[in-house]
């Protein structure tokens, strides 16, 4: 069961009048809600209990910040509409990456859109692949906010995008009445003795599964982030079972992708986790410090992880798109026997395999090389103005 | 503030705001009984009597010599809060505090039930960190094994160093100060040796002495055939074995596959020793056509190419 809440809302005074403030302040129940310049809680735990509405007309969408090469990043672009997230996993890298506390909200998404339009319109070629749940739960507090159901009517019937709602949240209901077309919903998971252990106010990953093929029978494409991968005695058996149960309660035509991703975080965080959840013993394990200066496990044990888990999905459906996140050339060629060039290509793999498995339903043009070319970076030079 | 001549006998036998170690000082001792007190001591006229608030090294030997009164400066002192600052900031100014004194200087104020406003100011005189178990540290700092606060009064270490202690329970931190003033270990070395068996100990769900006395910790520091250098190398390596049992074994299986190459004098191999680079690096020094021939050969012969194999497995 999730056992999340919101104990309060914080409403900056510029983002009162906002159409989507009144939304919330009119779905908020009997949560209280003032209105003030900023706010400060005296924790995290806090802070993960705490909206606070604001608005921002800088840049919202941003490439993905992915981690220093070597190591392979996708080129998925951020949407920066929630920073923060009520849920409370002890790896979770968002509570030594964002300096504020509380879940910040900004209610702006007029200029979002606007920024997102921006962007199809500069690389119309570029099929770009948007997401909500990188700072955040995508789908956490749609309760209140409905928040997903606008990003997925605005993306719906664009030719050259879709959004991603990434997310450990079972609430889907609101999203069965919304044109499911270039929306993918895609779920965190990981075994339930690392769910109960690790992942604080997280629904099962029963729930998940459930949730998931709810919206698959609606028409979502769906997505699986293995992300992170624990390293654990048992793990491979224990993550053999999650692909297995994946497999048994979804089409797995209807996957659009799974990433594999292994614990990995910036030295920094590691006191965090160790005074936050004294219990949690995931930064014992052997962790090396890599090339871009993240804690990680040795390459030979994140291959033997992801070898087991790729072979477990390949022999499930060979046809799934799985890519690694911030992963080194050499564990893509030794695990699944080849390896993009760059980051660019990567992007263009994507690409091609959308097309390929659902070309016809995102109306999607076939992708062309040029337009994922790593001598033009897709927007991170540039500014975007609504 | 005037100084006054305050006779021993009215000034109560109080260490209540003592925050510094008391050590026998003979120096000390003999200018007193040579030309008595110079520096005046401070005292606090509370509640009907006078409480001393610094000189308490001063005031005793004052006892022991049954000198009759000592020069004082009074402070009036309705709230002893401020009063009590007051002193920490001359001292602050005088000289470096240790993190214990620090610590002592805490748990006065947490005793006279000092508020918010007091603790800010103490946080800015004695440049505390603003971390929200900032009182719990320096709690637990009070509570650290005599010979703890020893060892970090007498390397000065810091608030954050200190912190390594605080996991440990009694028995654990007298272990680590005897391999530490055994092998005169400083406590960067000694952060980092605590910090790996502790790892171990989380990791392994298994007490640290039970970890020490398998890894023969205390036998190769006592060990009177080896050197101090020698005793640290090997604890640390035994330390580093057991944290990180995969990689050494990874390494093991490198060196033994780069021994069994047979390379020529002139070249060595090498490679990251994370394993994350991947790949080995091949270096030779060719001095002559001889040492170009030989590094063909043997990188032609099957045992060169084997050699590779078992290690590319890895890297």
């Amino acid at each position: 069961m999730s056992g999340f809440q919101i104990d309060r809302i914080v409403v900056h005074p510029e983002a009162r009048s906002c159409a989507l403030t009144e939304r919330i302040l009119s779905n908020r129940g009997d949560i209280p809600f003032t209105v003030a310049d900023s706010v400060k809680p005296h924790s995290l735990r806090e802070g993960k209990r705490t909206l606070f509405l604001t608005q921002h007309s800088g840049q919202r969408v941003k490439p993905c910040p992915a981690t220093a090469s070597p190591y392979l990043c996708c080129q998925y672009t951020v949407i920066h509409s929630c920073m923060q997230c009520p849920m409370d996993c002890t790896y979770c890298v968002l509570q030594d990456y964002l300096e504020s506390p509380v879940i910040e909200l900004n209610v702006r998404t007029d200029i979002i859109f606007g920024q997102i339009e921006a962007m199809l319109a500069d690389q119309p070629h570029r099929f770009f692949r948007f997401g909500t749940g990188e700072l955040g739960d995508s789908l956490a507090l749609d309760a209140l906010t409905g928040l997903s159901g606008d990003f997925i009517d605005f993306f719906s019937g664009r030719r050259n995008a879709l959004i991603e709602l990434k997310t450990k949240s079972v609430q889907i209901g609101h999203l069965l009445q919304h044109d499911p077309g270039h929306t993918v919903i895609s779920w965190s998971v990981n075994p339930e003795s690392v769910i109960r252990a690790q992942e604080m106010h997280a629904p099962s990953l029963q729930a998940r599964l459930d949730a998931a093929r709810q919206c698959q029978e609606t028409g979502y494409m769906l997505g699986f982030h293995f992300d992170p991968v624990l390293y654990f005695e048992d793990c491979v058996v224990q993550y053999r079972d999650v692909v297995r149960r994946i497999f048994g309660s979804v089409d797995s035509n209807r996957i659009a992708w799974i990433s594999l991703g292994s614990l990995r975080f910036p030295p920094s965080l590691k006191s965090v986790i160790q005074t936050r959840f004294p219990g949690s013993r995931i930064v014992y394990e052997e962790m090396i410090r890599g090339l871009d200066g993240k804690l990680r496990y040795p390459r030979p044990m994140r291959m033997e992880l992801y070898s087991a888990l790729h072979h477990e999905i390949q022999k499930a459906d060979p046809d799934v798109f799985v890519y690694f996140c911030m992963e080194l050339p050499r564990v893509w060629e030794r695990v699944t026997g080849r390896s993009p060039a760059g980051n660019a290509e990567l992007d263009l793999w994507f690409a091609r395999s959308l097309h390929e498995r659902f070309g016809s339903e995102l109306n999607m043009e076939q992708p062309r090389s040029d337009a994922y070319t790593p001598d033009k970076p897709p927007f991170s030079d540039r500014t975007f103005s609504a | 503030m005037k100084i006054k001549e305050i006779p021993l006998k009215e000034i109560r036998e109080d260490f209540f705001f003592c925050f510094t170690a008391q050590k026998p000082d003979p120096k000390l001792q003999a200018s007193i009984a040579r030309s008595g007190i110079r520096t005046p001591v401070q005292l606090a006229w509370h509640e009907g009597c006078y409480r001393p608030l610094s000189g308490f090294k001063r005031l005793g030997i004052a006892r022991s010599l049954n000198m009759h009164a000592v020069p004082a400066e009074i402070a009036d002192a309705a709230d002893l809060v401020p009063v009590f600052l007051g002193v920490v900031e001359e001292q602050r100014a005088m000289r470096e505090l240790t993190v214990v004194e620090k610590a002592r200087i805490a748990g006065i104020l947490e005793r006279l039930g000092a508020g918010e406003e007091a603790w800010n100011t103490l946080s800015v005189l004695l440049e505390l960190p603003d971390r929200p178990d900032l009182k719990e540290l320096l709690r637990s700092i009070r509570d650290y094994a005599p010979a703890v606060q020893t060892y970090l009064e007498q390397y000065g270490v810091s608030l954050k160093k200190a912190r390594m202690f605080s996991p440990l329970s009694d028995e654990e931190q007298e272990h680590f100060i005897r391999l530490a003033v055994t092998l005169q270990i400083r406590p960067v070395e000694l952060t980092g040796i605590i910090t790996l068996l502790y790892e171990i100990g989380q990791r392994e769900q298994s007490p640290l002495n039970r970890i020490m006395e398998q890894l023969g910790l205390f036998r190769i520091s006592e060990d009177p055939d080896l050197t101090r250098n020698v005793k640290t190398d090997r604890i640390k390596k035994a330390i580093r074995e057991r944290r990180y049992p995969r990689i050494g074994q990874w390494q093991s299986a490198l060196h033994e596959a780069g021994k069994s190459m047979q390379l020529p004098d002139h070249a060595q191999i090498e490679w990251d020793d994370r394993l994350e680079a991947p790949g080995v690096i091949l270096k030779a020094h060719i001095q002559s056509r001889e040492d170009l021939t030989s590094l063909q050969e043997w990188l032609s012969s099957e045992s060169c190419r084997k050699s590779f194999d078992r290690m590319l497995e890895i890297v």
